[in-house]
């Protein structure tokens, strides 16, 4: 070894498919899972002489996106033909877009290790087609070829090489997830190939500005896959270096099992791809009420939602970060502080019991058993005292497993809290005389004791005492004044 | 190697052809001539020309995002020369 420090520095470009009905270029449907090569048309598969024509949400969805990330939109953008070989693209070319992409010279902030802000510059966002799937046929008796997903609408986000570590790739990319989750136009479903991401990498000198020869890997799609690919091309590039080996500029394919790189093809320069624009595509004009149209379309974004929830429900930053992770989330708590009357009681149960809920159920939450109204009346009850936590936790699960409402469950099974102090008193007198060491103790000087004597009051009553009173009444009667 | 053989067998290699050594100097001499003709576009001093998208003055053809049928499995292989299975049937490429 040399002793030299390097720097890892980091490009992203993420490929993410957008959720319209139909594909970019014709009215196939652009559903996962369909049979094989049932979703295709002479379009779609590239036959001679088909003519494609584009779908005018999939441009609305790419405007959106950039306007999302600071974007600056080009009003008048173009589809070209980038011209290479590989048998998941039946043309023989995919259109994409060259020179006039929809979207250009963006940025996002992700937070870095050390906590800070960081703004990560995106040189720009393009609308292209997908290429369809190809699967090993067994024994080696060929390859196969899908072609549904040919066609499918497809965002590609190029970032400047602004990220220097596998954590701010991450956060990168949870950050552009989260994002195109808020603003609808795609599911980023990294398991379904909807969120794909290939890492543009060099490493150079920490001491150094000028730029290393990257290498770029194809294709990844699960963020640990994204992390070990960093990982292990800084490594291997920085032995390369420090045996004074160049690195030769190549796309890469990341072997998940063998958990290496290997070359998939050196790299190709633009011109090798021959673009030209697309003679069957008429260019794109947004105007300015097409424009104003599309921004009307724009929610609140997750940063921008996530500092109201601090302001306005005055929730912790931990707990805000946490709710806006997710639009639905988000929105999910929003209707029940609202019903709940109560901003954080219903942070608490959310971020909670509610997250556990779902977690041990395996469904999000817009699938959640128990709906937000259902949970801000639960809140309700357990703010004006009507049942204790215990029992809230009880009515919460009877909840999850039926679908009841919380008024008839408490109803039903009497969880009534018992607030009656007559009633209580009485518990404690029998309490108290039951008990006469810990009475001692207490007296003696012990306040610990208090704990255990509460405890005997819930187990008498079968946990329907309000141990908040059931307290003060034992205090009152050990002390009498 | 000449420049000229460099260049060609890269073209060649981008379109995935074989060129015999027969063709090569044939292909050499008429792509120089296309180029050369090509070039002449770049010798035209047009500044106020903006660059061309299209070959004709059109913007926004475009569709609603409504689905139309698919053509079936059957028809949609009816082209492949080998299939297995749904798929279309190809020499191994991964």
């Amino acid at each position: 070894m040399s002793g030299i420090a390097y720097e890892t520095v980091i490009g992203l470009e993420v490929h993410v498919e957008l959720s319209t009905l139909t594909k970019v270029f014709c009215g196939c449907p652009t559903e996962f899972g369909a049979e094989e090569n049932t979703h295709c048309c002479p379009v779609c598969t590239g036959m001679p002489g088909a003519l494609p024509v584009i779908n005018k949400k999939a441009v609305e969805y790419a405007v959106l996106a950039g306007l999302a990330t600071h974007c600056e939109i080009n009003r008048y953008s173009k589809m070209d033909r980038k011209n290479y070989f590989y048998p998941d693209l039946p043309k023989a070319y995919q259109i994409s877009q060259y020179d006039l992409p929809l979207c250009k010279s963006g940025f996002l902030e992700i937070e870095t290790e050390s906590g800070e802000t960081k703004k990560i510059r995106l040189n720009r966002i393009h609308l292209e087609e997908d290429a369809g799937k190809l699967v090993h046929a067994p024994n080696h008796s060929g390859s196969l070829l899908d072609m549904n997903r040919c066609g499918v609408p497809l965002l590609e986000i190029v970032t400047e090489p602004d990220m220097r570590s596998a954590q701010e790739a991450r956060s990168f990319l949870e950050s552009i997830k989260k994002i195109m989750e808020y603003i609808q136009i795609s599911d980023c479903k990294m398991e379904e190939g909807s969120m794909r991401c290939d890492v543009n990498l060099s490493v150079r000198p920490a001491s150094s500005d000028a730029l290393g020869i990257r290498t770029e890997t194809k294709n990844l799609n699960s963020f640990r896959s994204i992390t070990r690919v960093i990982e292990s091309e800084t490594a291997r590039q920085v032995q390369l270096l420090e045996q004074g080996v160049p690195v030769v500029q190549a796309t890469l394919h990341w072997d998940e099992d063998a958990g290496e790189t290997s070359v998939l093809r050196l790299k190709e320069e633009a011109q090798d791809y021959r673009y030209f624009p697309d003679p069957d595509l008429a260019p794109i004009h947004v105007d300015d009420a097409w424009f104003a149209h599309i921004q009307s379309f724009l929610p609140e974004l997750p940063e921008a939602r996530r500092k109201r929830f601090i302001e306005q429900y005055k929730l912790p930053a931990d707990a805000a970060a946490l709710l806006t992770s997710d639009a639905a989330l988000a929105d999910y708590y929003e209707a029940a502080a609202e019903t709940s009357q109560s901003n954080l009681t219903a942070c608490h149960w959310i971020t909670g019991e509610l997250l556990r809920l779902l977690k041990e159920k395996e469904v999000t939450v817009s699938d959640s058993p128990i709906g937000p109204g259902a949970l801000g009346q639960l809140i309700q009850f357990i703010d004006r005292g009507a049942i204790s936590g215990s029992q809230a936790k009880e009515v919460f699960d009877i909840m999850a497993s039926t679908g009841e409402s919380p008024e008839s469950i408490i109803r039903s099974r009497s969880l009534v809290q018992i607030s009656d102090s007559g009633q209580l008193e009485e518990i404690a007198a029998r309490v108290i005389q039951n008990n006469p060491k810990s009475v001692g103790d207490y007296l003696a000087g012990k306040e610990k004791a208090i704990g255990f004597l509460v405890g005997q009051m819930m187990k008498e009553s079968k946990g329907k005492a309000n141990p908040k009173l059931a307290g003060e009444i034992l205090t009152r009667l050990m002390n009498p004044s | 190697m000449s420049i000229q053989d460099q260049w060609l067998r890269h073209v060649a290699d981008l379109a995935k052809l074989a060129i015999s050594p027969e063709d090569e100097e044939t292909l050499i001499r008429d792509m120089g001539q296309i180029l050369e003709f090509a070039n002449r576009l770049s010798a035209l001093d047009i500044p106020e020309t903006p660059v061309t998208a299209h070959g004709r003055p059109i913007q926004n053809v475009l569709r609603e995002d409504r689905p139309t049928p698919s053509f079936s499995q059957e028809d949609i292989l009816a082209n492949a020369p080998d299939q297995s299975g749904g798929c279309v049937r190809i020499p191994t490429v991964i």
